[in-house]
């Protein structure tokens, strides 16, 4: 029995340093709301100009929102859009570093194209591909994808040299070089990528609805924009940085499961 | 000691002299209903009034409203339903004349689309630019010619996209002004615009207005009246020679397509210029109109504090300036 002590309080304790080591910044964020609540209520701003967090967050409860329905329109928008870019940008990034050619070829396409202001892009979109879930997800992977290619290429492209002639002199075949070196080595940048691609598929979909939505959080953000109802703006604001933040917090978890080795609680937030 | 008295003098007289600066802020870009500000500017009538005019580009009606309210420009346009509805939120604000005497709230639709009255709108994907006050209005249009506020799908659309998202026949219609009639037949092609306008079926409200902060009206009031005086010249002049005050317009905002604002002016006049204006002046408010316009506001919302008719408007600024013709 008291040998089993000591493995029953390890994951309680991880969880604890764990909890512990986010003390501070949810401290921060709940002082900077409270600084907030405090002056719209001092300098009385007029709620449609500033409302308060409070303000903000009983709108929630609000049925005429139907928060649930344009949660998930927005939801189905960001995943589309995160997963399509994290799937075309490891297979880019594979092909391009598979063959100098191809480097050379799609590379500055790529970077050319991610000059261009996507914002602008977007109502030609509508126009092209019509509205909707699956536009906002093109919309959302044309703004998430490239940092997924890049970081993807560099991890691959950088494997240690002295490794590569190891295996090399081993007769590895290039797909098991592939498969053993560069693809270990590039999971770290990997899920850089990720996390960068999970904050930017959430800009994504919402610049899309902004253009043209039924329904949707970005929506909602237009129409309280409209009408004067500032509360559910800043209402939609919160579950929109809530979203980015789980998927952000899911990418982090996997990277600890998968790649423990890349992991640094202190990179990760 | 003469010259230091009349140097004396000078001072106090200076800044009588000097012009009051003012701001008027826009409800979006310049449209040919702003055309008859800049005549107005051409022809000094503001100067005529010791006025220094500035003139910002507007984002849409609640910007504006929102922008008079925390006092950063002196004079704003908005619809008048925005206005009220800010109004009950606690903006201090109040309408002292209307752009137009007939709002032109109104659909159009490829010719195409067989819509030949409000009941073939039903069933039908209607894209609403969220920077005007149809999604307001809608459900009072629709109670009123018996259609249920549900049976059209409004879809969420930039402005600048609305007739591309019609062209492209990705929706069959869109709620825009009256006043953009030449745009549509721009992107659609002349004799393929159909098009519904409100106020032929059951919906005369106020659209456009001009409206204060109510902290200017007890600072300088003859400020308002100034301004609304030498602003209905422009509108006289603009009714009388419309090409000019779109000239005058193009010659300093950049980037304008002056034939095609051009086009507009007829449809513009049409709404301005009234049995109303004709008897009273150009931009007078009729007290049960605004009262309508306030009901039909807040026909599905509740307000959040109760609007009184005389609180959201008056004529005590009126120019008592009569139309062309």
């Amino acid at each position: 029995m008291a040998s089993q002590q000591p493995r029953e309080r390890g994951p309680e304790r991880r969880w604890l340093q764990a909890a512990w080591y986010y003390v501070p910044s949810v401290l921060v964020m709940l002082g900077l709301l409270l600084a907030w609540q405090l002056a719209v209520d001092f300098w009385q701003v007029k709620e449609y100009i500033l409302p308060s967090p409070w303000a903000a967050l009983q709108t929630l409860s609000k049925s005429n929102y139907q928060w649930t329905a344009n949660f998930l329109t927005t939801l189905y928008a960001v995943l589309g859009a995160f997963a399509l870019s994290a799937v075309l940008g490891v297979v880019l990034a594979v092909v391009i570093v598979w063959n100098d050619l191809l480097m050379r070829t799609i590379m500055p396409v790529l970077v050319l194209f991610n000059t261009l202001p996507k914002i602008a892009l977007a109502p030609l979109f509508v126009v092209w591909l019509g509205y909707g879930v699956w536009p906002n997800i093109v919309i959302g992977t044309t703004i998430a994808f490239f940092p997924m290619v890049v970081n993807t290429a560099v991890g691959l492209a950088t494997a240690e040299p002295e490794m590569l002639e190891l295996v090399r002199s081993l007769r590895a075949s290039r797909w098991q070089v592939f498969m053993k070196i560069r693809f270990p080595n590039a999971l770290p940048y990997i899920f850089t990528g990720l996390k960068l691609n999970a904050t930017m598929s959430v800009i994504g979909a919402i610049v899309g609805e902004f253009v043209a939505s039924e329904r949707g959080l970005g929506a909602l953000i237009i129409t309280g924009g409209v009408t004067l109802q500032t509360p559910s703006i800043f209402a939609s604001l919160g579950l929109i940085s809530l979203l980015g933040l789980v998927l952000y917090g899911i990418v982090v978890a996997v990277e600890q499961l998968v790649a423990p080795w890349a992991y640094r609680a202190d990179t990760a937030t | 000691m003469l010259r230091l008295l009349a140097a004396f003098t000078l001072a106090i007289a200076l800044p009588a002299l000097a012009q009051d600066k003012f701001t008027l802020q826009l409800n979006w870009f310049q449209l040919a209903d702003h055309s008859p500000i800049y005549i107005a500017l051409k022809k000094g009538y503001y100067k005529q009034e010791n006025i220094d005019l500035t003139v910002l580009r507007g984002s849409g009606s609640a910007d504006s409203a929102k922008k008079i309210d925390l006092k950063q420009g002196d004079l704003g346009i908005s619809d008048a339903p925005t206005v009220i509805t800010a109004i009950s939120k606690g903006a201090d604000l109040r309408i002292v004349a209307v752009v137009f005497d007939k709002a032109g709230n109104n659909v159009f639709f490829k010719k195409s689309a067989n819509i030949r009255g409000p009941q073939d709108l039903v069933g039908k994907k209607i894209a609403v630019p969220p920077a005007d006050s149809h999604r307001v209005l809608w459900p009072a249009f629709a109670a009123i010619n018996k259609l249920d506020p549900n049976g059209v799908t409004l879809v969420n659309v930039k402005p600048e996209g609305k007739q591309a998202i019609v062209a492209a026949g990705e929706v069959d219609a869109s709620f825009d002004l009256y006043t953009s009639y030449a745009i549509w037949e721009k992107v659609l092609g002349k004799g393929n615009v159909g098009h519904l306008l409100w106020a032929d079926y059951g919906l005369p409200i106020y659209g456009h207005t001009y409206f204060v902060n109510t902290e200017l009206e007890k600072r300088n009031p003859k400020l308002i009246e100034r301004f609304l005086r030498a602003t209905h010249k422009g509108w006289r002049d603009a009714q009388a020679n419309p090409r000019e005050a779109i000239d005058a317009m193009a010659a300093v905002v950049p980037g304008l397509d002056a034939e095609a604002l051009f086009n507009t002016t007829p449809q513009i006049m049409d709404l301005c210029i009234t049995e109303r204006s004709r008897k009273h002046g150009i931009g007078w408010i009729e007290r049960d109109l605004m009262q309508r316009t306030i009901d039909i506001t807040f026909a599905q919302n509740k307000p959040d504090r109760p609007v009184k008719v005389d609180d959201v408007f008056t004529n005590a600024y009126s120019s008592k300036i009569m139309p062309a013709k």
